[in-house]
């Protein structure tokens, strides 16, 4: 089995023309299961994900993966061992097949093994008899569901999951987090997720953050009592919460 | 005969010449779809990268560069005639690549003209593309080029209609085949020179005839665009 990899962000910082998303973020990943990321809307969620999966640089700070400072070189590389399923299912506007299929291709592998892939992920998620469909024809549950099979069949290092089971019925939701717990055995699973109860069901490490800012991080545990009154008030779902007020 | 009939008579005579298969007609239908065919296949190979730099990267006077390719859309094909007879007439610049009063020159001339739809267009139609569409591609591997091309399939029904576009202004500009190809019979002669020739002649018929061709070669060309949409363009 290859060795879990290990990320670092130190003074991570990220800045949108006039909007700090990301304030001097310090975060450290080595090992196995699943690390959720929670904080209200507009926290700087899916920011955080983007930058750890590679997707956006930092204004400021760096970030190490397995000791080893990130240059632009490394990243086309990095990524192809890193990947992540977007908030609303994105896909390319094609067939199931070939959405699944895409990542495989341009890693030129052999059409066995990308048809022979193709065929256990679209089982394992309960996809066949949708192969031939077009995206757009799928329900919001069967879309979520390939942009997991999509990202599962690349085998991963590390899974990133920016609130993957939004919106989804409580079969599709059953089937997605099954699969996250079956990949976070082996594997590192970073998710944003605005769902407490998801979070008591499959996390292993909570982290919160809100306008921009680690508030606090560890075992899930430290929902069940916190300190800061900000995590008070979003594990007590307090209406007026999602406005960021904290 | 009044005008109205006679316009109405040189319409029907038009059509059977178009559609006996007059050899002079074929020929001149031909040369046109060739010339500007290339010229918009020409103005697709370097304003699509173009336009991919422009609607995928962030740089300094991006606005500047897309305002100016826009304001180069209703650029007027006899000026634009002018300065390409200018640089390839004998005592110009590049008077001594012999382009002038060729196909070539008027390939090239054409070429330069569509351009500005091009980029403006496909600008439009990959700035329409859901930008996530390239993170999306580069988080299953794709490198920052294949992740550009990517969104460029995703985009091309609107690129298409980019090319339509170019080759239709092409094909139904006049300045540019007159001043830099000269209307020479048999080599430089295309459907809108031979309209403007025609009727100067006082030759309706002939002039009404053509004009049926330029319109259903231009009505083919978007037939055929649409059909590739549909099968392809999902």
């Amino acid at each position: 089995m290859a060795a879990i990899i290990m990320i670092d962000l130190k003074n991570v910082t990220k800045e949108f023309s006039d909007t700090l998303a990301l304030n001097h973020i310090n975060l450290h990943f080595d090992n196995k299961g699943v690390f959720t990321i929670i904080g209200p809307s507009g926290a700087g969620k899916t920011t955080l994900l983007k930058i750890l999966a590679l997707l956006l640089k930092p204004t400021k700070g760096k970030i190490f993966v397995n000791n080893v400072n990130v240059d632009n070189n490394m990243r086309h590389s990095l990524r192809r061992k890193f990947t992540m399923v977007f908030q609303n299912a994105l896909f390319f506007n094609s067939n199931v097949h070939d959405n699944i299929s895409y990542g495989l291709k341009i890693r030129n592998l052999p059409s066995d093994e990308v048809e022979k892939r193709i065929r256990d992920v679209l089982k394992r998620f309960g996809l066949i008899e949708l192969e031939k469909k077009l995206m757009s024809e799928l329900s919001v549950g069967q879309m979520q569901r390939v942009s997991l099979a999509r990202a599962f069949v690349l085998e991963p290092d590390i899974l990133f999951l920016d609130e993957p089971t939004a919106n989804l019925d409580p079969e599709n939701n059953s089937i997605m987090e099954k699969e996250i717990l079956s990949f976070s055995k082996t594997k590192p699973v970073v998710m944003s997720t605005h769902n407490i109860m998801q979070i008591y069901r499959i996390a292993d490490r909570v982290a919160f953050l809100s306008d921009g800012s680690l508030i606090d991080i560890g075992e899930k545990g430290i929902l069940e009592d916190p300190q800061d009154e900000c995590i008070k008030r979003f594990v007590a779902g307090e209406t007026g919460y999602l406005n960021n007020n904290c | 005969m009044n005008m109205i009939t006679e316009i109405v008579s040189s319409f029907f005579e038009a059509l059977n010449l178009v559609f006996s298969g007059d050899s002079f007609v074929i020929d001149i239908a031909l040369r046109s779809i060739y010339i500007s065919g290339f010229a918009t296949i020409l103005a697709l190979g370097f304003g699509i990268p173009i336009a991919m730099i422009i609607s995928f990267r962030e740089f300094f006077g991006k606005n500047i560069i897309k305002w100016i390719f826009n304001i180069s859309l209703g650029f007027p094909t006899v000026t634009l005639g002018l300065m390409l007879f200018l640089l390839f007439s004998r005592s110009g610049p590049l008077g001594v690549f012999g382009i002038l009063y060729t196909p070539t020159g008027i390939i090239i001339g054409q070429s330069i003209l569509v351009t500005p739809i091009m980029v403006s267009f496909s600008v439009s139609a990959l700035e329409s593309v859901n930008p996530e569409i390239r993170n999306l591609a580069k988080t299953l591997g794709a490198s920052d080029f294949q992740a550009s091309i990517m969104a460029l399939i995703e985009g091309a029904k609107g690129v298409s209609l980019a090319i339509v576009g170019s080759f239709n202004r092409a094909v139904s500009e006049l300045g540019i085949a007159l001043m830099i190809g000269g209307n020479i019979r048999g080599f430089t002669r295309v459907l809108t020179t031979t309209i403007a020739l025609e009727t100067r002649r006082g030759e309706i018929t002939q002039s009404i005839a053509i004009a049926i061709v330029l319109l259903f070669t231009i009505a083919g060309v978007n037939i055929v665009m649409s059909l590739i949409k549909r099968l392809w363009l999902r």
